[in-house]
This record gives C-alpha cells, structure tokens and sequence, in this order.
C-alpha cells in the first residue's frame, strides 16, 4: 500500500475514533459523512503529532549510532521546524474551540453548580431558560460570557487564564462572583433587534440599557442560581 | 577540519532539540486527544516556546556547521 494511501486510512480512523459524542439528548450532531472540519483539524493533528515523535525516535536512533546523513539532516528539519509548526497550530486550534464548551467551564470545581443549575430543566434561572429552550445551541457559557470580535476572544481567554490561575491557588472568593459588571450589550446583541424586544420595552428604554445606566438584571433574570448555594439556604 | 569534541557539542544541541520537541509535542498530542484547562493552558505557555527553543537550537548547528564549511 502507497504511504499516502496509509495516511489517509489513519487520518480517517482517527476521525471515527474521535467522532463527536452523542448530545446529553442522546440525537448526534450533524456531521455529515466524513465528518466536520473540528473532527479532521484533531484528526490530523494527532496523525502529525505521532508523526513527528515517531520521526524523532528515528533520528534519535541515527545520532546513537553516529549516522548522520544528509538524509536524516533534511528529517531533522522537517521534525523541528515543519511538522511541530503543523502540530502547535492544530492543538491551538483544538484547545480554543474546545475552551468554549460548557464542559471545559465546568471543569473547575468552582463552577459545578453554576453548571449544574444551566442543565437543570426545572431552574428559571436565565441561563437555564436560554440552556433548556436552546436559545443558544453551544458554548452557553462563552457566548454570553465573551465580548465579539478578536479582542473578545483575547480578552475572553486571558480572563480564562486568570480563572485558571486562582483555581489552582484557591483564593477565589465564595461564592464566586462576576468579576466585572455584566454589560447589557451582550444581552441586546441577540435581543436588540427582535421584535419581542421591541413591543415590549419603552423607546426611551433602549439607549438606557445601551449607555448601561439601567440593566437588563434590573427586571429579567437572576443569570444564575448555584445550586449549592441553594441547598446552603434550606 | 573540526575536532571531535565540536561534534559532540553539536550532537549535544541537536539532542536537546530533539527532547524539547518531543516533550511540546506529547503537550500537543495531550490536548488534541483530550482537552482539560489545565493542558490548554500548559501547552499555550510551554508548546510554542519549547519548539521555539529548538528551532533556535537547529538554528544555531546549521550556522555552526556552514561556518566550519561544510555542505549540509
């Protein structure tokens, strides 16, 4: 068999070895029938990954021995510079993109009973209605939780970054709280434009909750009810 | 001609090249087949710079070996 017959065949295993996990539902995720971009950007990845260990082995066995070949000088090359850069772009790719989930928030201990209330069916808790009725179809946590454009992905991964930090040190304070004002234009970024929104606020309301004098928590919400916190007040 | 103990030394750098790569790729290969926060967050601080290192490493043999004149 052809080695580009081979990579093909390992790259599709690794894609059905890696194929998204049925939804809590248990309905699949549409992927067609080869799979999405997200499966072959991991797929690939760990093909090159084990590539590239596997290629440094060899060139590792090579210097032992005292073989250094112009061959194995070009591998050098290819195992420290073009396939690392493949591998590094490709985890990147993965680790942002599944940074987003509302597993990997739920992750930190911290965090189980803000989780726990957004999956509860029975909660009215605003991100419970947006989670149960899927308002938002995925990463509920990092849609309402991140500003748009470039800088809100930045800025959304160093606040996650500083999480990261105190989670590990512990000296977060409880109960957790938003560490800065929750802004209404995330809210109004879906809302603003609907008509449901508009029949029911006061034109002079709007520019208010645009400037962030009044907030939407002001009428609608709470965001969360931390079911732990709940079952410390009965 | 270069001496033996100039060879070693490049021998060496290619060596720790080789085990910096390998350790920014098993990172890589952790995250790709499962991510946590905590390996997102090693490989985004250790990945790059480790690999970094060793290209600069890589770098600095191939600059060596074409100033003692030799073909690569």
């Amino acid at each position: 068999m052809k080695p580009g017959a081979l990579a093909a065949l390992a790259v599709l295993a690794a894609d059905r070895l890696l194929a998204a996990p049925e939804t809590e539902g248990g309905v699949p995720p549409p992927h067609g029938w080869i799979g999405t971009t997200n499966e072959w950007i991991r797929g690939v990845g760990i093909v090159m990954a084990l590539l590239n260990l596997v290629l440094l082995i060899v060139i590792w066995g090579q210097l032992r021995r005292g073989r250094v070949s112009t061959v194995s000088k070009a591998l050098l090359f290819g195992a420290i510079l073009v396939l690392p850069v493949v591998v590094v772009f490709l985890a990147t790719a993965t680790g942002m993109r599944e940074s987003m989930t509302v597993e990997a928030c739920g992750a930190c201990h911290m965090m189980d009973g803000h989780v726990r209330d957004l999956r509860d069916p029975k909660s009215d808790s605003l991100a419970a209605v947006h989670y149960k009725n899927r308002y938002i179809q995925e990463n509920q946590c990092y849609t309402c939780h991140s500003d748009y454009g470039m800088y809100g992905t930045l800025s959304a991964k160093l606040d996650g970054l500083g999480h990261v930090w105190h989670s590990i040190r512990g000296d977060y304070p409880k109960p957790i709280k938003i560490a800065h004002p929750y802004s209404n234009l995330r809210c109004l970024s879906c809302h603003g434009e609907s008509q449901k929104f508009l029949e029911k606020h006061e034109k002079e309301e709007i520019p208010k909750l645009m400037a962030g004098t009044d907030s939407c928590l002001d009428c609608h919400g709470p965001a969360h009810k931390p079911q732990e916190e709940k079952a410390a007040q009965k | 001609m270069r001496d033996a103990s100039a060879d070693a030394k490049m021998l060496h750098w290619i060596r720790l090249a080789i085990i910096l790569t390998a350790l920014a790729i098993l990172m890589g290969l952790a995250l790709l087949y499962k991510e946590t926060p905590y390996v997102f967050t090693l490989f985004m601080f250790l990945g790059p710079l480790l690999v970094g290192i060793a290209f600069v490493l890589l770098g600095w043999v191939i600059i060596q070996e074409l100033r003692a004149g030799r073909v690569l």
